[in-house]
């Protein structure tokens, strides 16, 4: 009978079975008994002997298998002290002594050795459950701690793999070879060996490391005793395995804590990256307003390190230490202080400390919010005073009206009702003028059934024209058009040709003098249909020429309308990947709109 | 009016709207032997006639193109014989919103819609204080 020191195997099987489902148990585990039988029968063992220690065996992995299992059904717990320690526990404690028992007590009972039960008992079970310790923690390094996922390999762990290989060979090389003695001094070299790769790489090398120490340490004591690896002395192999065991848990401990060391540094390095990733100002405060911590957006302002009193007045101008001493002393959380610092605007969250010495401010950029609600101000100034206008007219007229009821003035109740019909039809527009402007924005009529019409130049000019006939007859202006046939239709769906057209005509109308000019015409130039809204208007400069297709634009304050109309035809315009210009020699001169929508809309519609 | 005050009073009317003017014709369309109305739509043009004839008041609209009431009426006051001249401004246009025009004499406001008992009633005001 002889014994080993580490029970290698015992690991195996263990692994073996956590990576696998439950239901695939039964097929690893009559894979082991046939291997574990055919083994020991071809060794000299007798079948029902070797057949027990099968169950022995078999019974120990299923266990500690199952209890791991159920207690990390996810992944092996290696990598931290208290899945180490519950790894540990399980092996050791609870599955490697039910195997123990009942191999020794086939041993002493049934073999007849000549030592005491107990004796054979600790020897089965201390190398089983180192077998396990040797084993586990390698295998499950290589599978990335998952137990369904392999370690996915890269590069330079490859090379290093293929190192570790090599001296596992060599050790195992100067473990068997009778023939080889090593320097003594090996496995102090080794045991520096394991230091370093616990630095390094953390617990799996320290796995692979404590395989070849044990392995040196039997080597070693083969030399000093000058006998065989597979030592038959059971002393013997009791001190080994207690020299191995102290050194096993000496270096899983260590390297857990190293682990868990660098993870914990690793950590910190990204919460202060996290921080000073931030684009915005991010700091900390003392009572006495010093600065405590800051971020990088917070160097950015000071555009140095130096810090002193004035500084700070750099990066919260106005009186912020009032507010900050209120957080302080108060402890409660102040938000939405507002900061202008280099042009753009912050809203500080000041928040107290963990203890009530300092504050900590955290800003967010709202320059662009800021913009959007002068925007935003400004649009609803300008609706209301584009309709406070025909709205007073209107209840005027209607108030007349009134009047001239009871005067029984016939005339005038004719007048009035007419400039309250005109000024409601004023109101009207401006409101759907509105309405549009906010639908463009809002859908930007991305649907692509929109774009799926067609409608007539010829006729949308000749409606725009009709709706802004009274003002043209007013004004005496004279009106020419010129729309070519082949230049007529248009891949644009009507009510938003209808916008394009009408809000052109509608502002050459306006700026139009008295006895003036409006020519319109519509002309294929290379691959655009190009339409043209030419007037003998009052025109405008250079800048203003540029501002024109603005939101809200308004060549002058006191304007009626609501400055959206040539915004909305840019937008339309863009949206049919058109193009848009605004022609003037100069104030005075007259200008053109010049619309350009592509001609193979046209032509992928018509065929 | 009393019969003895029958001098017809001049008044310049500056609006750029004509449905307003429209308006303000029907609602003087009483007060004939009152008032004699004159209508510009471009206070340029106003502010040349103002400075020849001697109006005894001015209606005076705000929202205006290319120059605004306001600019009109700082005008009107630079000139000799207009700084005197009563001032009636009636705009869309809250007061508050013309706080600059408040501090100067001889000016008074009505905010549009305005009723035809409105407008006589300061238009008399303004007349009386002056007189």
């Amino acid at each position: 009978m002889s014994f080993v020191s580490f029970w290698l195997p015992g690991g195996l099987y263990l692994s073996t079975l956590l990576i696998n489902q439950r239901r695939h148990w039964l097929w690893f585990v009559l894979a082991a008994f046939i291997a574990n039988i055919s083994f020991d029968v071809y060794n000299g063992q007798k079948l029902q002997i070797s057949l027990l220690f099968c169950c022995a065996n078999s019974i120990e992995a299923l266990v500690g298998a199952s209890i791991l299992k159920h207690k990390f059904p996810q992944k092996f717990p290696i990598f931290t002290l208290k899945g180490l320690v519950s790894f540990i526990g399980v092996s050791a404690v609870l599955s490697t002594p039910i195997g123990a028992i009942l191999g020794s007590a086939v041993i002493t009972f049934s073999l007849g050795v000549n030592s005491p039960y107990l004796q054979t008992f600790m020897l089965w079970w201390s190398s089983d459950f180192l077998g396990i310790l040797l084993f586990v923690p390698l295998f499950f390094s290589l599978l990335d701690m998952n137990y369904q996922k392999l370690a996915t390999l890269k590069s330079p762990r490859i090379f290093e793999f293929i190192i570790l290989g090599f001296s596992l060979c060599i050790a195992a090389m100067y473990v068997f070879q009778e023939n080889i003695y090593g320097p003594d001094s090996l496995g102090y070299v080794m045991f520096v060996f394991v230091v370093w790769a616990a630095l390094r790489f953390g617990v799996w090398c320290v796995a692979v490391c404590n395989i070849l120490i044990a392995m040196i340490l039997v080597r070693l004591y083969v030399v000093f005793a000058n006998t065989a690896p597979l030592i038959k002395n059971i002393h013997e192999v009791s001190y080994i395995q207690l020299f191995i065991t102290f050194m096993i848990f000496m270096d899983l401990f260590l390297a857990v804590s190293f682990f868990e060391r660098n993870k914990a540094e690793k950590k910190i390095i990204e919460l202060a990256k996290f921080c000073d990733e931030n684009p915005n100002p991010v700091l900390s405060l003392n009572r006495s307003g010093e600065l405590i911590n800051k971020n990088k957006s917070v160097d950015a302002i000071l555009k140095n390190n130096d810090f002193t009193e004035k500084d700070i007045l750099k990066i919260l101008p106005g009186d912020i230490m009032g507010t900050v001493l209120e957080v302080i002393n108060e402890g409660k959380i102040i938000e939405g202080v507002e900061v202008s610092v280099d042009g753009k605007v912050y809203s500080y969250t000041i928040s107290p400390g963990s203890d009530d010495q300092y504050v900590n401010l955290y800003s967010a950029d709202i320059t662009e919010r800021k913009k959007l609600e002068k925007v935003k101000d400004s649009l609803v100034r300008d609706i209301s005073h584009s309709l406070k206008t025909p709205i007073a007219m209107t209840e005027m007229a209607v108030n007349i009206g009134a009047n001239a009821v009871e005067r029984k003035d016939f005339d005038a109740i004719k007048e009035a009702q007419s400039i309250a019909g005109k000024n409601i039809e004023r109101v009207r527009k401006d409101v759907a003028k509105i309405l549009e402007a906010f639908s463009l924005d809002v859908s930007m009529l991305d649907n692509k059934q929109q774009h799926q019409q067609q409608s007539s130049i010829k006729t949308v000019v000749k409606n725009s024209i009709e709706i802004n006939n009274a003002l043209i007859k007013s004004k005496a202006i004279e009106v020419k058009q010129q729309i070519l046939s082949q230049a007529d239709i248009v891949a644009v769906e009507e009510r938003y040709l209808v916008s394009v057209i009408g809000n052109i005509i509608d502002n050459a109308v306006k700026f139009t003098d008295d006895n003036g000019n409006i020519k319109i015409t519509s002309t294929i130039k290379d691959e655009w249909i190009q339409i043209e809204v030419k007037d003998s208007g009052c025109g405008l400069s250079d800048v203003e020429k540029e501002q024109v297709f603005d939101k809200f634009y308004k060549s002058n304050e006191t304007m009626e309308g609501t400055g959206l109309g040539l915004w909305i035809c840019k937008e339309i315009v863009r949206l049919y990947k058109g193009e848009i210009e605004f022609l003037s020699q100069g104030e005075g001169k007259g200008s053109a709109v010049i619309v350009k929508f592509p001609i193979t809309l046209k032509k992928e519609r018509l065929s | 009016m009393s019969e003895t005050n029958a001098k017809l009073k001049k008044i310049l009317i500056v609006e750029d709207e004509q449905d307003m003017h429209a308006m303000y014709r029907m609602m003087f369309a009483q007060y004939k032997g009152e008032y004699e109305i004159d209508y510009e739509e471009k206070a340029q043009a106003a502010l040349d006639r103002a400075k020849v004839e001697n109006y005894d008041l001015i209606i005076l609209d705000i929202n205006m193109s290319p120059m605004p009431g306001d600019f009109f009426f700082f005008f009107l006051r630079l000139e000799e014989n207009t700084k005197e001249t009563p001032v009636l401004v009636v705009s869309v246009l809250s007061h508050t919103s013309l706080e600059e025009m408040k501090a100067i004499n001889h000016i008074d406001f009505l905010q549009k819609p305005i009723t035809e008992e409105q407008l006589i009633e300061k238009i008399r005001n303004l007349l009386v204080r002056l007189s």
